[in-house]
C-alpha cells in the first residue's frame, strides 16, 4: 500500500521533471517537446473521399502548435462505439476520441473520461449553449468538447405534405405514407414522452427510475396498436424508409443529418425537413419529443500528454474546424457564433435539427440505469409489429415493459 | 480398472522426493532447500547450476513482483484512481488506479508459474536422489552432454511436448483459470464494479439458481431450449445426411459424382454468407414474404412470422441449420458407408434379408459405431453453435421483456449478450462454467456407455 503510494509519487515527481525540463529546451530552442497522439475518428471523418477532416485538423493544430513535435496515430472508432473500447482498457486506447453524449457514463463508470476544468471550461461555457453542455455534464464537470447536436426529425416529400401538414403526424397519415423506425428504442419513445412519461426525472435523477407506466404509458401503447395498423404507417427498419423514398412508395421518414445527402439526392428540391409532428391521442394533439444528445470530442484519463491531449480536443471542437467539418461531411455545426452564420444558418437541416434540439426533445439521459432502458422499448415496438402486444394486453405488457426498464435482468 | 493399475505401476520409480528426504544424503537433502546442490555433489554440474539458476530466477521474480501478485489476489485491489487539479496548466491530472482485473491476471499466472516452480523443485530433488543413488551404486551417472543426447532419444517425447505445453498452459489453461475465478466475484457494470471487483464466494450460483429470480428463469428456459436444439440440430442433420448417403450410395443410382456435388455445393458458401442471406430473406419484408405476397399465397399486408413468432423462429433456425449442416454429414457418412464390407451384405442376402432388416442389422449398427464420437462431438458443437443462432436470428424474438434473453437463444449467445452487451462479466463466466459441466458430464457419460468405447477395436 505504502509502496504503491510511493511508487506513484515518484512517477508524479519523474512526470513534472520531464514537463518541467522539456519545456525549458523547448523555450531554448532546442527542439519540441516530443509527443505521441493517438486520435480516434469515424473511417468517414478520414477517408480520401470525403476531405480527411481529422488529418487536415490534426496538421494544422501541429502547425499552431510548434512547441511540440506531435506524432499522431489515426485509429478508427465510431462515435458509438468508442465508448466500449476505451472504457475497456482505457491504456491501450486513444487520447482523444469521438464519442456520442450517451456513453459517457460508460467511460465515467470505468474512469476514462477526463474533466475539462479552469480555463478551457470558460471557453466551452463561452462558445456553446447551456442545453448543450448539459449533455455533456456530470456532477457539475463537464466532460467533452460538443461538436455536434445529435437528434432526429422528420423529411418529408414537398409535393406530398403542406408545411401545414408536417405539424400533425395524423394529417400526414391520411394524405400519404410515413415511415417510422418503429423497433428501434432511440426513435419510438417519442410517442411516450408526448404523453408526459419521463426518463430519470429531468434526465439527471437517476433514483426517480423510469416511468414508461401508468395509465399515460398505456394509452400511448393503445395508440401505438393502431398505428402500426394503420395501411399508411410502414416501419423503418434496415434502411427500408429511405429504398422506399426512393421508389415513391413513402413520403416520409424520421432521420437524422447523416441521412440528409441521400434524402437530397432523392427528392432534390422537394425535400423538406421539419421538427418532429404532433399526434392526436384520445381527441387531444401530443408533441412527439426525440432524444436529443450531442456528440464530443473526449480525452482518455491515461495519456501521457494531458495538456497536448485537451488542446487538441478544444481545437477539433472549435469553430474553425466545426466549420470544416460541416463543408466536407455536414456534420451539423454547435457552436454558438458559427450557427448565427447567414450561410448555415440557412441551410434547411441546420434549421430543423436546431428547431428540434430546442422545441422538440429531450435531453437523453445517460445515467447508468439508462442501459436498461433500451432492450424493453425495442422489444416493445418489435411485439406491438408481431402482434403479440395488443389492445387487450396492452396495460399488462406496458407494466412489463416499465419493470424491465427499471430492472437490471438479474 | 485392472488396465489403470497397470499403467501406473509402468511408471513407479524408486526416486521418489519422499525416499530422497528419507534415504538421501546431507547433499541431497539440501537440493530440498538449494536446488542443484546434490547434482553437483554427484557430478552433474551443469545439471546443477541449471536447477540452481531457475531457483534463483523463481525467487528474484517472487520478490520482484510475485509476492505482491498474490497479496493483490487476495484483496484485487482498493486504490482508486486519484484525480489532482493542476492549477498552472489548467487541466485534470489522473494518477494511476487498482485495476481488479490485471491484479486478477497477475494473481492466476503467479499461482501458476508457483506450481510449475513446485514441480521443477520436486524434479530437482529427484534427479539429485538418482545420482546419488546411480553414483553410489558405481553405475554410469549421466554426463550433461548425454542429458542432452537423450532428449532426441528416450526423452525425446520431453523436448517434443514443451513447446506446446506451454503455448498451452499461457493460453488456454491460465485464460480458462482467470475467467473461472471472475464467476466467483462481483466484476459487473451493476454497481459500478468494473475497476475495482471483490470476492463474493457463490453468490452468482446462487442467483442463477433461484428460479424465482429475472435471471434464474431466464436461465432454465434458454438451458431447455439450447438442449431441444441441439437434439434437433444435431440428429436432423444426420439422419437426413443419412437418407441422402443412402440414397446416392444405392448400386442403382446413376450419376453418384454428380448428386455428390449438387448437395456439397451449398458448403461451398462460407456459412456466414448463407446464414445472413438467409436472415435477409426471412424479414417481415424481406424476398421471401415480398414473394409469397406477390404470387397471393399470403395476404398483401401479411407475412409469415419466420422470425417474429417464437416457435416459427425455433423452427426455422432448425431447419435452415439442416440446409447448412447436411454437406458435412453427408461427407462423413458416404465415408463410412462405402467402408462397410461387401461380403456382409452379400451373406445378408444368401441369408434372404430384406432391405430393411439389412438396414437395422448391418448398415444401422456400423454407422452408428464408427460415427457415436462423431455425434457427441457435433452436439457439442450444437450446445455451443453460436453462428447459426447469431447470425441468423440474434436471439430473437423476446417474449419476456425483462429477461436478457430472447426465446432462440443459446446458452452460448445468451453469454455473448451478458458479457459484450450487458458487462455482466461475472454471469456470463457462471453460465460459461455451467456449460462446460453440462457438456462434458453429458459427453463423457454417452461416450462411456457407447460400443466404440467399450470394444475398441471391435467390429
Amino acid at each position: 500500500m505504502q509502496g504503491k503510494m510511493m511508487r506513484a509519487a515518484a512517477a508524479l515527481c519523474t512526470a513534472a521533471m520531464l514537463l518541467t525540463g522539456c519545456s525549458g529546451a523547448a523555450q531554448n530552442g532546442q527542439g519540441a517537446e516530443k509527443v505521441r497522439l493517438m486520435v480516434w475518428s469515424p473511417s468517414e471523418d478520414q477517408s480520401q473521399d470525403s476531405g480527411r477532416w481529422l488529418q487536415t485538423c490534426c496538421e494544422q493544430f501541429a502547425q499552431q502548435h510548434p512547441e511540440w513535435d506531435i506524432t499522431f496515430v489515426y485509429g478508427v472508432a465510431d462515435e458509438a462505439s468508442a465508448a466500449t473500447a476505451v472504457a475497456q482498457d482505457p491504456e491501450a486506447s486513444a487520447d482523444v476520441f469521438l464519442y456520442a453524449n450517451d456513453t459517457l457514463t460508460t467511460m465515467t463508470d470505468a474512469k476514462a473520461l477526463a474533466k475539462f476544468g479552469g480555463k478551457y471550461a470558460d471557453e466551452l461555457k463561452a462558445t456553446n449553449s447551456e442545453a448543450l453542455l448539459d449533455s455533456l455534464t456530470l456532477d457539475g464537470y463537464i466532460y467533452g468538447v460538443p461538436f455536434t447536436t445529435n437528434t432526429w426529425y422528420m423529411y418529408y416529400d414537398k409535393r406530398a405534405f403542406t408545411e401545414e401538414d408536417v405539424k400533425s403526424l395524423d394529417a400526414m397519415l391520411e394524405k400519404g405514407v410515413v415511415s417510422f423506425p418503429f423497433v428501434n428504442s432511440w426513435y419510438l419513445p417519442a410517442f411516450y414522452f408526448g404523453n408526459g412519461c419521463t426518463l430519470f426525472g429531468d434526465g439527471t435523477q437517476e433514483e426517480l427510475g423510469a416511468d414508461f407506466g401508468g395509465e399515460n404509458a398505456v394509452e400511448v401503447t393503445e395508440y401505438l396498436v393502431d398505428l402500426a395498423a394503420n395501411p399508411n404507417f410502414k416501419i423503418d427498419q434496415d434502411g427500408s424508409g429511405l429504398a422506399g423514398l426512393r421508389d415513391g412508395s413513402i413520403q416520409a421518414i424520421f432521420s437524422g443529418s447523416w441521412d440528409a445527402a441521400a434524402v437530397e439526392e432523392i427528392l432534390g428540391e422537394n425535400m423538406g425537413v421539419a421538427a418532429l409532428p404532433t399526434y392526436l391521442l384520445n381527441g387531444e394533439e401530443k408533441q412527439m419529443y426525440s432524444y436529443a444528445g450531442s456528440k464530443a470530442i473526449g480525452v482518455n484519463t491515461s495519456t501521457d500528454y494531458m495538456v497536448p491531449a485537451v488542446e487538441l480536443a478544444m481545437y477539433l471542437g472549435s469553430a474553425e474546424a466545426q466549420r470544416l467539418h460541416y463543408e466536407l461531411r455536414n456534420v451539423i455545426p454547435c457552436n454558438v457564433e458559427l450557427n448565427a452564420d447567414p450561410v448555415i444558418s440557412a441551410d434547411p437541416v441546420v434549421k430543423a435539427q436546431n428547431d428540434t434540439f430546442d422545441r422538440t426533445s429531450k435531453l437523453q439521459p445517460f445515467v447508468a440505469q439508462m442501459n436498461n432502458c433500451w432492450t424493453p422499448v425495442e422489444n416493445m415496438g418489435k411485439a406491438i409489429r408481431n402482434g403479440t402486444v395488443t389492445k387487450d394486453n396492452a396495460a399488462e405488457q406496458t407494466k412489463a415493459m416499465n419493470d424491465a426498464m427499471n430492472s437490471d435482468g438479474i | 480398472m485392472k488396465r489403470f493399475n497397470a499403467k501406473r505401476a509402468e511408471g513407479l520409480s524408486p526416486y521418489t522426493c519422499m525416499n530422497a528426504l528419507r534415504q538421501g544424503s546431507a547433499a541431497t537433502r539440501l537440493s530440498a532447500v538449494v536446488m542443484g546442490l546434490g547434482n553437483m555433489a554427484n557430478g552433474q554440474i551443469a545439471k546443477g547450476l541449471l536447477f540452481l539458476a531457475g531457483e534463483l530466477a523463481y525467487l528474484w521474480f517472487m520478490l520482484r513482483y510475485g509476492l505482491h501478485n498474490l497479496v493483490m489476489l487476495v484483496t484485487l485491489g482498493s486504490v482508486e484512481q486519484q484525480e489532482i487539479w493542476d492549477e498552472a496548466q489548467q487541466v485534470f491530472l489522473y494518477t494511476k488506479g487498482d485495476q481488479s482485473v490485471l491484479l486478477l491476471l497477475y494473481g492466476v499466472a503467479t499461482v501458476l508459474l508457483s506450481a510449475v516452480m513446485i514441480w521443477g523443485w520436486r524434479g530437482a530433488l529427484r534427479s539429485a536422489y538418482k545420482a546419488e543413488c546411480l553414483r553410489r551404486n558405481g553405475s554410469h551417472v549421466n554426463s550433461f552432454r548425454e542429458d542432452l543426447a537423450s532428449l532426441l532419444d528416450e526423452n525425446l517425447y520431453r523436448l517434443l511436448m514443451t513447446p506446446p505445453m506451454f503455448f498451452i498452459g499461457a493460453l488456454t489453461i491460465l485464460p480458462l483459470i482467470f475467467m473461472i475465478c471472475m464467476a466467483f466475484t462481483n466484476y459487473s457494470r451493476i454497481g459500478n464494479h468494473l475497476v475495482l471487483f471483490d470476492w463474493v464466494g457463490l453468490e452468482n450460483f446462487a442467483a442463477l439458481f433461484d428460479s424465482g429470480s429475472v435471471l434464474g428463469s431466464t436461465f432454465w428456459s434458454v438451458l431447455a431450449w439450447t438442449l431441444v436444439w441441439a437434439v434437433f440440430a444435431t440428429f436432423t442433420n444426420y439422419i437426413f445426411g443419412m437418407i441422402l448417403a443412402l440414397i446416392i450410395n444405392r448400386k442403382d443410382t446413376r450419376a453418384k459424382g454428380f448428386w455428390r456435388f449438387c448437395f456439397i455445393l451449398s458448403s461451398a458458401v462460407p456459412m456466414f454468407v448463407s446464414l445472413l442471406i438467409m436472415r435477409t430473406m426471412l424479414q417481415p419484408n424481406g424476398a421471401v414474404n415480398v414473394l409469397l405476397r406477390n404470387l397471393g399465397l399470403i395476404a398483401p399486408d401479411a407475412s409469415l412470422p419466420f422470425f417474429t413468432d417464437p416457435t416459427w423462429a425455433r423452427v426455422t433456425v432448425i431447419v435452415i441449420n439442416i440446409w447448412v449442416g447436411v454437406p458435412y454429414t453427408l461427407m462423413q457418412l458416404t465415408g463410412i458407408l462405402q467402408n462397410i464390407p461387401g461380403d456382409l451384405y452379400e451373406a445378408a442376402k444368401v441369408d434372404g434379408a430384406g432391405p430393411v432388416r439389412t438396414f437395422f442389422s448391418i448398415t444401422l449398427p456400423y454407422m452408428l459405431y464408427v460415427t457415436t464420437p462423431y455425434l457427441i462431438a457435433t452436439f457439442t458443437g450444437n450446445v455451443n453453435n453460436f453462428n447459426v443462432i447469431y447470425l441468423l436470428s440474434g436471439g430473437d424474438p423476446i417474449t419476456d421483456l425483462s429477461s436478457t434473453a430472447g426465446s432462440t437463444d443459446l446458452l452460448v449467445t445468451w453469454l455473448y449478450k451478458l458479457t459484450i452487451d450487458k458487462q455482466y462479466y461475472n454471469v456470463g463466466a457462471v453460465v460459461g462454467i455451467l456449460t462446460f459441466i453440462i457438456l462434458s458430464v453429458g459427453a463423457l457419460f454417452t461416450y462411456r456407455r457407447s460400443k466404440s468405447y467399450k470394444e475398441e477395436g471391435g467390429f
